[in-house]
């Protein structure tokens, strides 16, 4: 009777720490699950990001590209204006395009930006101006030394400018540039 | 109990995440379909007003109607005409025929022209804001640009 009492005591015991043992190993089922899950998951919804950032990024470019488009002939205004209102180059020198009284200047930048608001897209547009120099005899233009090459000179009339548009795009910031020649064709020397 | 509490709690965790992802799906194809339709539209308008800003010898904007008119010669003879139809329908008049300018599932929300002069130039800043209507978002782009009239230099 003894060993019968004792034989049923000790298969209770096997059966508790079994049913310990197959609790913990369900835990640990379900949180390698869930890991891998979230894994997953986070996978799709990364890859879910990049496609809706694709996708948009193009109307972006397109309103970058007006803006620039802008940039460039405000500077033909600027010079139908007055050339002389066409900075001379300065090599790291930025410069903004600035409306006073429906009238455009480029004005050195000085830590003012012009930003331009679109809805919620924000577009930054920045110029630089660099002088322009020519061959003597052929008048082809050619990089400027520094100094002057005695068969080179400094063509007061000509600047190179370059527009940029930055924005907030996909993965990061986001730039178009457009480089152009202003040429001051009104002046009276031609 | 505290198990039965805790699968409780990831299964409601998982189940929120799936009805998450379903509705970002939702408002991210309006938001693409949006965007997509407005770049073509958007190409579509202001191309053509750009074009014709600078093949113009001058421009006529009239604030209330909002009617764009750049003219094709010196004489004024030859014009085209960008107006708005029922308030947010862009069309173009040219050769006596009349387009509508963008898709029929975009609207104008806004039209604008700013006429710029110089003493030997003259340019329109053009302002064009324009609407797509989604089933679950509304998806909207302002686009402006400048343009000199290449033309009016030569009066």
């Amino acid at each position: 009777m003894n060993n019968a009492i004792d034989h049923l005591k000790n298969s209770t015991t096997v059966a508790k720490h079994s049913y310990n043992r197959e609790a913990g190993w369900l835990l640990v089922e379900v949180l390698i699950g869930v890991a891998i899950f979230s894994v997953v998951a986070a996978f799709l919804l990364a890859s879910f990001y990049s496609y809706l950032e694709y996708g948009t990024a193009g109307v972006d470019r397109l309103q970058a590209s007006y803006l620039l488009q802008e940039g460039v002939e405000q500077s033909r205004l600027v010079r139908d204006r007055d050339w002389e209102l066409v900075p001379e180059g300065d090599e790291g020198q930025q410069f903004r395009l600035k409306e006073q009284d429906g009238k455009w200047d480029i004005q050195e930048l000085d830590g003012e930006e012009e930003v331009i608001e679109k809805g919620a897209a924000e577009f930054v547009r920045t110029v630089w101006v660099e002088d322009v120099c020519r061959h003597n005899e052929s008048k082809e233009i050619v990089s400027c030394s520094e100094p002057l090459e005695p068969n080179e000179f400094l063509d007061q009339d000509t600047r190179l400018l370059t527009v940029e548009v930055e924005w907030d795009g996909l993965w990061g910031g986001s730039e178009q540039q457009a480089s152009f020649y202003l040429h001051n064709m009104f002046s009276e020397e031609e | 109990m505290i198990e039965v509490l805790f699968y409780l709690s990831i299964m409601v965790l998982i189940l929120l995440l799936v009805v998450q992802a379903v509705l970002l799906v939702g408002e991210s194809r309006d938001r693409i379909a949006g965007s997509q339709t407005i770049e073509r539209g958007a190409v579509l308008a202001m191309d053509r007003l750009n074009y014709f800003a600078r093949e113009g010898y001058g421009s006529d904007w009239e604030e209330g109607d909002k009617e764009l008119v750049f003219y094709l010669d010196d004489q004024g003879e030859s014009k085209v005409r960008f107006y708005l139809e029922d308030d947010d329908r862009l069309y173009i008049d040219y050769l006596e025929e009349q387009h509508p300018l963008i898709p029929s599932d975009l609207t104008v929300d806004s039209f604008e022209v700013e006429e710029l002069s110089t003493d030997v130039s003259r340019a329109v800043r053009i302002y064009l804001d324009l609407v797509y209507q989604g089933s679950q978002e509304q998806v909207s782009r302002e686009f402006q640009t400048t343009v000199v009239l290449r033309n009016s230099y030569v009066e």
